[in-house]
């Protein structure tokens, strides 16, 4: 217990004692949980935009006017059992009439269809929850007992395809780009906190020669690393703050600025998470690249 | 005109560090260490001085050979048990190796604290020790607003707080000035008096003379020799 108090107390004091090397730890360590975090939220919000255009896609069945309603229902009720789909919603001979009328334009043409006279034919709207995934649904409608009820599937091959390769590959490269970035920021915390260290060699040579364990060695470094990163964090979160109330406003015209912020659903939670985020990025990062400079000093009788 | 019947507190048998590819630095070395001695440690450059203290210390590790220390051998160490032997054997050097970051008082507490002391001993006896190494008003002073003989005197301080049996001082005065340098000796002759053993090695011909104490004299890693001086000072 005394142990513990002392070993914080020794890396507090050393912490604020060296305050130009913290300070410039603490700088270098924000920047990069700032990096870390743009490219992070950035193929969050990537597969968000993805994901959205996905659930755009959807495959609509007309039925023969003599197909079965009981037979209709039955197929909705299994379509909508499927973990793919995402609502497979109904539409009566009425209101399939109902959402003509709403579009039509031609006056004439309204006289002509009207609710005792209707050729619309009824319709069940799969709406699924990734595009790559129509396949299966047309396969369903396919099917013989299904085929007879169905005059009719509408759905754009090539549109909805090229939107399954177009999102894979977009996901892909976000991923590697994040992964390049999330590697080079850790690189740059990792030598900055290693010539840190490098630079307090001597003191570490020091504590030895004096009796000091391994243990009282290493763990104040670990309480800066934590530090580094707590207060890091804090930096990496005001700069955030600042970047999405006023840096992106800037750049962009307020009404895609308005879609955006609805996009990625900016709430307090979110801003919550977002912290705690960085947060845990930083104390992380700040007490590994610690252990991983310290480490060869020790190995050193 | 002996006093006491002295036991051997340090063993030295048959000492040889080799550094790769074929530097000997030490070749074969032979000599104990009397309970309460003053000892000096003397030879010319590149004879092995540094390489015998860092033995002491086990910085490193001798080729052959064998260091005993109270009946235990140091060179058997395990690396986790060198901490706890450090704490009991005390070390000076030339450049004073302080903490630059820890006031005068907080450099001695740490090797209490590392040493697993309590507060209160803490409390009461790094004072105590500042007060004899004649820093009671430096307490709170950073090593860089210190004279290089205040600087001494707090390695000093630190190096036999834990109350050692040995103090190890490896060219305790190189850096000083000579009235400086005897003021340091004069420090070590006190705490040899209070009972703790010393090994002193140094250039210092004028010092070596002055003290008239047993000399041990190394000459390209050997002990070219040991004589046993009778106190008389």
């Amino acid at each position: 217990m005394i142990t513990l108090y002392r070993i914080i107390k020794f890396g507090l004091v050393n912490f604020w004692r060296n305050w130009v090397l913290s300070s410039a730890s603490i700088i270098v360590l924000a920047i990069s949980i700032l990096i870390i975090s743009a490219f992070v939220s950035f193929n969050f919000v990537l597969q968000k935009a993805v994901e959205g255009i996905n659930q755009k896609v959807d495959l609509i069945a007309y039925f023969n006017d003599s197909a079965d309603e009981a037979k209709i229902s039955q197929l909705q009720d299994v379509l909508s059992s499927w973990p793919e789909v995402k609502q497979a919603l109904y539409v009566s001979k009425n209101e399939a009439l109902k959402k003509w009328l709403a579009n039509a334009e031609d006056e004439r043409l309204k006289t002509i269809i009207n609710e005792k006279d209707n050729p619309l034919p009824r319709s069940l709207e799969v709406k699924l929850n990734s595009a790559d995934q129509a396949q299966k649904v047309i396969d369903f409608f396919e099917q013989k007992e299904n085929k007879s009820l169905i005059s009719k599937v509408r759905y754009n091959r090539i549109v909805v395809e090229k939107i399954v390769s177009y999102s894979r590959a977009v996901t892909k490269v976000g991923i590697i780009l994040s992964g390049i970035f999330v590697l080079v920021a850790i690189y740059v915390v990792l030598n900055t906190l290693r010539l840190a260290i490098y630079s307090r060699k001597e003191e570490i040579d020091i504590m030895k020669l004096v009796g000091a364990s391994p243990g009282y060695i290493v763990f104040p470094f670990v309480v800066e690393g934590i530090l580094f990163g707590f207060l890091g964090a804090i930096i990496a979160f005001i700069l955030s703050l600042l970047t999405l109330q006023f840096g992106i406003s800037a750049l962009l015209p307020p009404e895609v600025m308005t879609e955006l912020s609805s996009f990625l659903q900016l709430s307090r939670i979110n801003l919550g998470i977002l912290f705690l985020f960085q947060l845990f990025l930083g104390i992380i990062i700040g007490v590994i690249c610690s252990l991983i400079g310290i480490n060869r000093y020790l190995r050193k009788l | 005109m002996e006093k006491k019947i002295l036991k051997p507190i340090v063993k030295v048998k048959n000492l040889a560090k080799i550094y790769p590819p074929n530097v000997n630095a030490l070749l074969n070395v032979n000599f104990d260490l009397y309970d309460g001695e003053f000892v000096c440690l003397i030879g010319p450059s590149g004879s092995g001085k540094s390489t015998l203290i860092k033995l002491l210390i086990c910085e490193e590790r001798p080729t052959r050979g064998h260091i005993y220390v109270a009946g235990r051998d140091i060179t058997t160490l395990r690396n986790k048990e060198v901490p706890y032997y450090r704490r009991r054997v005390g070390v000076v050097f030339q450049d004073f190796k302080l903490l630059p970051k820890l006031t005068v008082y907080e450099n001695v507490a740490f090797a209490l604290e590392v040493a697993d002391a309590t507060p209160a001993e803490i409390k009461k006896r790094v004072p105590f020790i500042l007060e004899l190494v004649g820093l009671k008003d430096r307490m709170k002073h950073f090593p860089n607003t210190l004279s290089g003989g205040e600087r001494q005197r707090t390695a000093i301080a630190r190096a036999i707080v834990n109350g050692p049996k040995l103090l190890i001082a490896d060219e305790p005065t190189g850096n000083l000035d000579p009235k400086t340098s005897w003021e340091i000796i004069k420090l070590l002759l006190e705490i040899n008096q209070r009972g703790t053993m010393i090994l002193l090695a140094t250039h210092a011909k004028e010092i070596v003379d002055k003290l008239n104490r047993r000399v041990i004299v190394l000459e390209s890693g050997q002990v070219a020799s040991s004589q046993q001086k009778t106190y008389n000072l």
